[in-house]
């Protein structure tokens, strides 16, 4: 097998080579709000390198056609494993490649003997990343230039640049420019594509059109066409970022007044429960102080929020997994702590047990929790009131062991860090909310946060 | 396996691969190798176009195995 890893670096490379900047692609921040949680490679970017692999021989060949499924995403730094296969002309290679012992896509392959490799433009004007929902794509179409820039792709994938063609390479390119930029666009899902080489004739521009748009279930089939390059591209519309209730909305939740005193540190306060139980706090008359590890930008929208509503609000950086003695609170002492730090959630294979998986996750439920925990008592001895974001996993049936038992780990955990400072704990195992981390295309349900958040901070806040 | 499974299992096999011709028919599909969540996405595509059915959000989550499949597809009286 061989092995090699995509850097965000490298990512940033094939952005400019490719086109393709969306910003699931380019942008930590942003691309950790997205299903997958993390910046992730481009899928195109791994065929290359499986291709790059059967070609590592040397040899000068071309594609009557190439096909993938991408079944899960492989994210920067992610290390793959491809196995060495060597092209030759007149034969298909079927490729599987895995990460962390996982299938992430398949590759086939049909070569045939070389011809000319061509020159081509190597760069056109960048597009706009596109915002469209599955209904827009209905009937959209449009044109991208065929360009190919030999000399930036070699640097990544130097074999392939060598030995395949251009405007084959270009096609390849253009597929993913169009997904992840034009259609769908910024909320795409590249689920896979089929492209078929015939001949050496091609155009200065691709063709594409939506062909078959599945408006229930999010699925577009995109035409592609250069003149005698073809293809089928698949892909989803994903769900965008979750807006979670306004301050606004929250504040007719609760009684005025209702947690005036109550200083309440939000840890992992900038989206999702953590940004609720804020905005709650604050609606209430609480002060709020939230931490943000690389999301600074919602964390500010966050306590821009509350503020504009007269509220008490400020954030801070905390990576829980690093060692902090909190001094960024300076003189501020909370009464209370909410705990809603969590990685990237990740749910391993049924019947398997994943034990890097596990102390990733751990690293944030339990590790961290204790750190905070223990650095917030360093400052104080007083006892706090503890929400430790617990979970119904712990007792589904659903694959995913690896996060049940780190929610469970940090259950025990918080109750022995509560008995030993004195601490009031309430430790929710809450059933699936709507969040950034729970969205899908299966449309899944899941229950709105704001009533579930609001029932635990009570808990909490009003317990002896 | 009745028919109806059959046409199922043929569905399965075409969103999957090849390796999900034998997987057994009460077998949850999360114990198939390489069983991600947009493969059930593909399947309810694929049995809607197939069967002429309809699969509700509450539905997916019951579309577990190439048997319970067929259940909720009885139960929405397709054949």
């Amino acid at each position: 097998m061989i092995a090699r890893a995509f850097t965000g670096d490298d990512l940033l490379a094939f952005a400019r080579l490719s086109g393709d900047r969306n910003p699931l692609h380019v942008d930590p921040a942003a691309a950790r709000r997205t299903m997958a949680g993390e910046q992730t490679m481009h899928g195109v970017l791994g065929v290359l390198w499986a291709l790059d692999v059967a070609l590592s021989a040397g040899q000068t060949l071309s594609l009557t056609r190439v096909a993938t499924t991408f079944r899960r995403p492989v994210l920067a730094g992610e290390v793959m494993h491809c196995p060495a296969v060597m092209a030759t002309a007149g034969a298909t290679t079927q490729l599987s490649v895995l990460a962390e012992e996982r299938p992430r896509f398949d590759v086939t392959a049909t070569w045939a003997p070389a011809h000319a490799l061509g020159v081509l433009p190597d760069s056109a004007p960048p597009v706009d990343c596109r915002e469209l929902t599955i209904d827009q794509l209905v009937g959209r179409s449009g044109e991208t230039p065929l360009y190919f820039d030999r000399d930036a792709l070699a640097r990544l994938v130097p074999h392939v640049a060598a030995g395949l063609p251009a405007s084959q390479l270009a096609f390849l390119l253009a597929s993913t420019r169009v997904i992840g930029m034009e259609c769908p666009g910024l909320h795409s899902l590249y689920v896979g594509f089929d492209l078929r080489f015939e001949g050496e004739s091609y155009a200065p521009v691709v063709s594409w059109r939506a062909m078959a748009v599945n408006q229930k279930h999010g699925r577009v089939q995109v035409e592609l066409r250069c003149g005698g390059m073809t293809g089928t591209l698949t892909a989803f519309v994903r769900p965008p970022p979750v807006v979670q209730a306004s301050l606004a909305e929250l504040a007719h939740l609760v009684r005025p007044g209702e947690l005036a005193g109550a200083r309440v540190f939000v840890v992992g306060g900038s989206r999702g429960l953590g940004e609720i139980s804020a905005k709650i706090v604050a609606a209430a008359g609480g002060e709020v102080v939230v931490t943000f590890h690389q999301g600074e930008e919602d964390a500010q929208r966050v306590v821009a929020e509350i503020a504009s509503a007269g509220g008490s609000a400020r954030a801070i950086r905390l990576d829980v997994v690093q060692p902090d003695t909190l001094a960024a609170l300076g003189d501020w002492t909370p009464t209370t702590l909410l705990y809603f730090a969590s990685p990237r959630i990740d749910f391993g294979r049924a019947g398997a047990f994943s034990p890097p998986l596990f102390r990733r996750l751990a690293a944030y439920y339990v590790d961290g929790f204790a750190a905070v925990r223990t650095a917030l008592h360093a400052r104080s001895a007083t006892p706090l009131r503890v929400l430790y974001a617990s979970s119904e996993a712990i007792t589904s049936t659903e694959p995913g062991a690896e996060y049940a038992a780190a929610k469970a780990a940090g259950e025990v955990v918080a109750a022995q860090l509560a008995r030993a400072f004195g601490d009031t704990l309430h430790a929710p195992r809450f059933p699936r909310l709507r969040t950034d981390q729970t969205a899908n295309v299966l449309s899944m349900p899941a229950a709105e946060p704001a009533p579930v958040v609001l029932d635990a901070l009570r808990a909490v806040t009003s317990s002896r | 396996m009745t028919e109806l499974e059959d046409r199922i299992r043929k569905l399965v096999t075409d969103v999957v691969g090849p390796h999900a011709a034998n997987h057994p028919r009460s077998a949850p599909f999360s114990q198939l190798a390489g069983w991600e969540s947009l493969n059930l996405v593909n399947l309810m595509i694929a049995l809607e176009d197939e069967l002429g059915v309809g699969f509700t959000p509450e539905q997916a989550g019951e579309l577990v195995s190439i048997e319970a499949i067929a259940r909720v597809v009885t139960s929405m009286g397709a054949k």
